[in-house]
Formats: C-alpha cells, sequence, structure tokens
C-alpha cells in the first residue's frame, strides 16, 4: 500500500481514475466492466441494468467473482468510496480505476438517445 | 502483485453506513473543530500546488510523502485530509485511518474553503484562530 501511494504523482491521476467517456468506450470495446460498489439499502432503491453489484462489505470475500482479464470500473454515487474501493482492489492484484463523477454522471451522460451510446447486453 | 493487507479486508468488511457518515467532515464542523486545536488540518497535495497557493493554516505533508513521515502527524487529535477537491484527500484519509489514525476527509475539498473563507468570515475566522491560540484575548 505504501508502494501504491508513493508512487501517486501530478501527472498520473489517470492511473487512479476513469472518465465515463473512456468508461463508455471502453465498455463497448469489452475491455471493462463496471462494479457497483453501495450498500445493499442503497442497490435496492435504484440500480443500473449492466455491470456487478458488489456491496462493499461483501467485496473482500469475494474477490474470485471478479473478472481478471479486464479493468475494473469501481463506481458509487460519486467518487469517494469508489476511490476506496479501487486501491483496494489494486493491492489486491486487479487492475481497477474509479468512475469520476460516479454513478450520477454516468446516469446524467445516458440521457435520451445518448442512452444508445452503451451497449449492453440484455 | 498480490498485497496482503488484512486491516484493509477488515476495513472493507465492517464498512457500514455510520462509517459512510465518519469518514467525511463537512466545513462548518472542520472549522469550529480546528480553532479548538482539535483537528491536524493536513493540505495533501504536490509541493507545485502548494508553491502556487495555500491557506494559511494547517500542516503541508504531500500524500506520496505521508508514509514516510507518519511522526509528523498526531495522533492524539482528528485528522482531516484536504486537496482542491476530494479524491486525494480521501486516499490520505484511508491510509491514515488503516494506520490506526483517526482521520476524515473534507468533503467540500480546499476550494470549498476559500470559496467560504471571503471577506468578513476570512477576517473573523482568521480572529478567531488567533483568539484561541492566545487563550482568549486578541493582541
Amino acid at each position: 500500500m505504501d508502494t501504491i501511494i508513493k508512487k501517486i504523482n501530478p501527472c498520473q491521476m489517470s492511473y487512479l481514475r476513469i472518465s465515463v467517456d473512456d468508461f463508455i468506450k471502453q465498455y463497448n470495446d469489452g475491455e471493462c466492466e463496471l462494479i457497483d460498489i453501495r450498500l445493499p439499502f442503497e442497490v435496492a432503491r435504484w440500480q443500473l441494468n449492466f455491470g456487478i453489484i458488489m456491496p462493499t462489505s461483501e467485496l473482500p470475500e469475494r474477490l474470485d467473482e471478479l473478472p481478471k482479464d479486464k479493468l475494473l470500473v469501481i463506481a458509487c454515487p460519486l467518487s469517494e468510496r469508489a476511490n476506496m474501493v479501487s486501491f483496494y482492489l489494486k493491492t489486491q492484484g486487479f487492475n481497477a480505476k474509479y468512475l469520476m463523477g460516479g454513478m450520477i454522471d454516468l446516469m446524467d451522460r445516458l440521457k435520451g438517445g445518448k442512452a444508445k451510446d452503451l451497449k449492453i447486453n440484455i | 502483485m498480490t498485497i496482503k493487507t488484512p486491516e484493509f479486508d477488515r476495513y472493507l468488511q465492517s464498512f457500514d453506513y455510520q462509517e459512510r457518515k465518519d469518514m467525511k467532515i463537512h466545513l462548518e464542523e472542520c472549522l469550529e473543530m480546528y480553532a479548538k486545536g482539535e483537528i491536524q488540518l493536513i493540505d495533501i497535495r504536490f509541493q507545485e500546488e502548494f508553491d502556487a497557493w495555500n491557506i494559511g493554516f494547517g500542516d503541508h505533508i504531500p500524500l506520496h510523502k505521508i508514509p514516510d513521515r507518519l511522526d509528523e502527524i498526531d495522533s492524539s487529535k482528528t485528522i482531516v485530509t484536504m486537496c482542491p477537491h476530494y479524491d486525494r484527500a480521501e486516499i490520505a484519509r484511508l491510509y491514515l485511518k488503516l494506520n490506526g489514525y483517526n482521520a476524515r476527509y473534507l468533503t467540500c475539498g480546499m476550494l470549498g474553503i476559500v470559496d467560504f473563507l471571503r471577506g468578513d468570515k476570512a477576517r473573523d475566522y482568521m480572529l478567531k484562530l488567533t483568539k484561541e491560540k492566545n487563550n482568549g484575548y486578541y493582541y
């Protein structure tokens, strides 16, 4: 963990986070997966129709359910908890980044006809 | 590369609605507690950013230097980390929390502080800090 912290430098914040537009592009190309890490009551209220739901508190026990070959894009409503979890996943050997602007910005981006920008397999 | 992080595992497993609140501190409470000397306020931005502007109170320890400078952190106080918004402050808060400190991050960031401390509010707050330091007397 010390190593990861010391590695952070001004030009490399992209090492930690991904923008909504980059997420959409990489998701469509099959290069990343979205992980919703909100707590159960929050998920029960509303959820996205793609990605993997994995509450923060269950995550350490369920790591084997996460794809190893993709970038994991961690999301919460804004970005503070996603930041923490993405950090954790990095320590566990995953390629993880948090979604800048969070699920709220992503939903805002997928408005109207733009919702079709994200290719979801339903 | 996998790093064993038992304390991180335990922290996430116990993460609940209460901790979701406790990890943060809002501006008003932060300024109040800082004036009373209950908080160590740490600007965790890079040196270049600090050189460009700073808020004139609190300490400065760049995020990537924190692991080597833990001896400058006062474990008897609540540690409040801050950066322009809150992304990096949250990483710093998490690191300190996992190292046993009582750490929170400032939700509004330093931009929130400078936006709030304008005009008479800046004057009043800085006077308040001086007063607390001098046991209730202005000098």
